[in-house]
């Protein structure tokens, strides 16, 4: 948080308290009133508030970390190649040092075969990462998978340019 | 020298009187598979009576109408007014005052007249099919119209009578396809008639909706639908406009099916990887029908229920097979291609119709006639065949392509005769399924 | 009509004008065959196997037609044969000759009545068996399609699903030496061309009816033998012969009558 220097960390408190409705936690303001108002003339944040945002704001990082790397398959394949399995390391770090964050693992295809076939194949390519996962150490009921088959491509068009980019498993996590 | 000429001469004789016996030919199928159709002007019923008191221009409407619900069938080609010898008018509506011999002679098969009368706050109309030939009355039906909004259901009603008659078939006219329209990010549930008539949207949901199956009673249709964070099975009700919508056990939920007794037939990959269970009636697991290591997805049903077919990949790449529910038997049923895909039964369960991927990554319909194995492709030309479906009487194959640009339905028959479009509306419709009712 | 000896005998013309190439090309294998039996005993008329010869005919006629759209699975050279003209030709010239050996095969097995006719049937077939090793040295193409003809005519004749045309082929010099074959083609293209009937029916239908002709050709009359039971069908084969009218002249040595027996299927 030391990057943010004071400023920053005031316009975060400021933030954190009107999204988290000052009411409740700073007590002497009665419900009725314009909390933000008042808040910000009232007072800074308790250490315990001061905690949580920092934590909220970390997992958000840690969120946006693990969607950030997707991994790829070729054609028909539900394989996971060496790339693939250095990103599911990673983001099993990032699980094991959040452990309340719950994951949602999809399986995408491209458009060539029948949707329907692709719905099945997407559930191998989301297994197959969660299988990794569940080897990698994280508890399989913090992992979840779906299929999307080839409902939601990541590039619209055609050609193994696009279709290389919509073979992939992307990462949602959330806290629990 | 002389001998061997008396030979060649009672030889000849011989011959001769040989040859006098009867000369067997056989002729496999007609030179062509459309008769002639012929739609004479609408007449009055009574003789001195007046098309033009019939009021919103109505028999020319239901002119129309039949004309283009014959144009759908592939048994028919439309005579136009200049193709009959002496002028187009009938003479009559009924058998004995109507002029066959200019209809035999303008090689008219099926002739049809229409009879109107005024009555009510729109009009009686009597339609006749005649088989030219010899005068024989096909079929005759007479309908009370009170309105031109019913129109439409009178022509269709005259022409699925018109088909039984010929072919023993009339469900054509009053069956009901379900269809998947693309509407954004969305997909949604459509239903419509077969011809693409009163397209119906059943759904409104947030999400992806996909593989809709119908029941064999044609009153339940089934779904899956893929909303932010799982699948989910629907089940809609045709007669409360009911839907169910169901969590089952596990993540994947793939192509729902009917079997002859209301069950429904799923694939799940509750095993760790996608196998067909069969649902009790509550949506509980009943039991797994094909459980594989592999893909196992798409099951489709006979009228029987005893035979289903399925996809697989068992082999290494998806194909077709066939799982006979009483012995337990599996079998291949696609034998060329590296990849079929969305089987569909017969009713009488006697042919496979599937999709298999060709070069180009585009797919063409195959047919398979199980009892014989010949494997045909039934359609051809540009564009990507996929989810074929077949008509109640086993004769026509709806399937969606993008032959012409966006994918639409298409409709075909087991011969693979030209497929035409059934309308549908602007935009994206795929995976046809078809009803009962 | 009249056969006649002294004409130039080897006249193939297949394509297009049915009667010329058929006659052309059974002129073709009757001359050297008529020559060797001559020398070898009493004439062996061609027509006289007419019957028996009809069913290897039939099986090699849906062969050879190639439908536009199916896959036949039994020979690759289906879409080979279609665009390829002068490869048909040869494939003709060899089919003749091949299924004259067969023919003559078949004849032999079913006339036993006198040893000179069988002699003098080996003796064609011979012949027959020497020309016909020739063909298959002449290119791939050509095995694959007398190999072809071998299943099919051994064999049950599979996988001609065409859309109505598998048996319409225009004499494509697939006749097999005989007029009362040749001439039964004839009636069926004739009246084919007449004959409407929607493709709907799961049941098979077959009626069949005895037609009366002039020498001329016309058709005198004809009654229904053995209904299919369905009024329409029967109907449109009426009507189909009542348009025809008129057949080619009838060959001298064919009768004048003809019993056509008509199926709401291809020859599948």
């Amino acid at each position: 948080m030391k990057k943010f220097g004071f400023f920053g960390l005031l316009l975060l408190s400021l933030s954190l308290l009107v999204a988290t409705g000052c009411s409740k936690k700073v007590s002497s303001i009665p419900s009725g009133s314009t909390a933000a108002v008042d808040c910000n003339v009232q007072g800074s944040l308790t250490p315990e508030q001061l905690q949580a945002q920092r934590l909220a704001e970390m997992q958000r990082e840690v969120i946006e970390r693990i969607a950030a790397n997707k991994i790829y398959f070729a054609f028909d394949s539900n394989e996971l190649s060496q790339e693939s399995r250095q990103i599911l390391t990673d983001k099993a770090q990032m699980l094991k040092a959040n452990p309340n964050l719950i994951l949602l693992i999809e399986g995408h295809c491209d458009e060539r075969g029948t949707n329907e076939y692709n719905l099945a194949l997407g559930e191998r390519r989301s297994r197959a990462a969660y299988e990794y996962l569940v080897l990698a150490g994280i508890a399989s009921t913090r992992l979840q998978i779906i299929s999307y088959g080839e409902e939601y491509p990541a590039v619209q068009g055609t050609g193994e340019a696009v279709w290389g980019k919509n073979r992939r498993d992307e990462f949602k996590a959330s806290a629990k | 020298m002389r001998t061997c000429f008396l030979f060649l001469i009672m030889s000849l004789l011989a011959s001769n009187l040989w040859a006098a016996s009867v000369l067997n030919v056989d002729i496999y199928g007609p030179g062509q598979t459309r008769v002639n159709l012929f739609l004479a002007p609408p007449l009055p019923r009574e003789q001195a009576g007046s098309l033009a008191i019939i009021p919103d221009n109505a028999p020319e409407q239901l002119q129309r109408r039949i004309q283009a619900n014959c144009a759908f069938l592939p048994f028919f080609k439309i005579l136009a007014p200049q193709d009959i010898v002496g002028g187009p008018s009938s003479g009559g509506y009924v058998g004995k005052n109507i002029d066959f011999n200019k209809f035999r002679l303008s090689r008219a098969d099926v002739l049809v007249t229409a009879a109107w009368a005024r009555a009510g706050a729109l009009g009686e109309v009597e339609l006749r099919a005649y088989e030219v030939y010899n005068g024989r009355l096909i079929v005759g039906k007479g309908y009370s119209l009170l309105s031109s909004q019913q129109i439409p259901e009178a022509a269709a009603r005259f022409c699925a009578d018109l088909m039984e008659a010929l072919t023993g078939h009339g469900d054509f006219f009053r069956s009901n396809l379900a269809f998947v329209k693309k509407e954004g990010a969305r997909k949604q549930i459509y239903m419509s008639t077969a011809q693409g008539l009163n397209v119906q949207k059943i759904t409104n949901l947030d999400g992806i909706c996909v593989s809709p199956a119908w029941s064999h009673d044609g009153q339940k249709l089934a779904f899956v639908f893929l909303d932010k964070r799982r699948h989910n099975l629907c089940v809609w009700d045709r007669r409360t406009r009911n839907l169910v919508r169901e969590h089952l056990p596990g993540n994947t939920l793939i192509a729902p099916a009917f079997t002859n007794d209301g069950s429904v037939a799923i694939t799940l990959d509750i095993g760790g990887n996608p196998d067909i269970y069969r649902l009790a009636p509550n949506f509980r697991i009943a039991g797994p029908i094909v459980q594989n290591w592999g893909i196992d997805i798409g099951p489709d049903f006979d009228r029987s229920g005893r035979k289903m077919v399925f996809v697989s990949n068992r082999l290494g790449n998806p194909h077709i097979f066939i799982k006979d529910l009483a012995s337990g038997n599996v079998r291949r049923v696609s034998m060329t291609g590296k990849y079929n895909t969305g089987p569909s039964i017969s009713p009488d369960g006697s042919q496979v119709v599937f999709a298999q991927m060709m070069s180009g990554g585009r797919h063409k319909l195959f047919l398979v006639d199980l009892a014989s194995g010949y494997e045909r492709q039934l359609t051809f030309g540009p564009g990507s065949d996929e989810d074929p479906t077949w008509s109640p009487d086993g004769y026509f194959i709806a399937f969606s392509s993008d032959r012409t640009g966006p994918n639409q339905i298409y409709l075909t028959t087991k011969h693979g005769d030209e497929p035409i479009l059934i309308p549908t509306g602007p935009g994206v419709s795929t995976s046809p399924a078809w009803g009962k009712l | 009509m009249r056969v006649n000896l002294e004409r130039r005998t080897y006249e193939v013309d297949l394509i297009g004008v049915a009667h010329k190439g058929k006659a052309g090309a059974k002129r073709a294998t009757s001359g050297p065959a008529k020559a060797e039996q001559r020398k070898a005993a009493p004439k062996i008329p061609d027509v006289t196997p007419a019957p028996a010869q009809k069913k290897p005919e039939k099986k090699a006629l849906p062969e050879k037609v190639v439908p536009e759209k199916t896959a036949l699975p039994l020979t690759t050279n289906a879409t080979k044969e279609a665009p390829p003209k002068p490869e048909a030709k040869k494939e003709a010239v060899a089919k003749p000759q091949k299924a004259e050996a067969k023919k003559a095969a078949k004849v032999e097995k079913k006339q036993t009545k006198e040893d000179i006719l069988a002699a003098a049937l080996g003796d064609a077939k011979k012949t027959a068996a020497t020309e016909e090793k020739a063909p298959p040295q002449t290119g791939d193409a050509l095995a694959d399609a007398l190999a072809s003809v071998e299943r099919d005519v051994s064999g049950q004749g599979k996988g001609t699903a065409g859309d109505g045309t598998a048996e319409d082929g225009p004499g494509e010099g697939d006749s097999t030496g005989s007029l009362a074959d040749w001439y039964a083609g004839q009636v069926q293209k004739a009246i084919r061309e007449n004959w409407r009937f929607p493709r709907f029916s799961n049941v098979v239908l077959a009626t069949t009816v005895e037609l009366r002709l002039s020498r001329g050709g016309e058709i005198l009359s004809s009654r229904i033998i053995n209904g299919s039971g369905r009024v329409d069908f029967d109907a449109s084969i009426l009507r189909a012969i009542e348009d025809t009218k008129i057949l080619p002249p009838v060959p001298e040595d064919v009768g004048d009558t003809v019993v056509a027996t008509f199926y709401n299927t291809e020859n599948q």
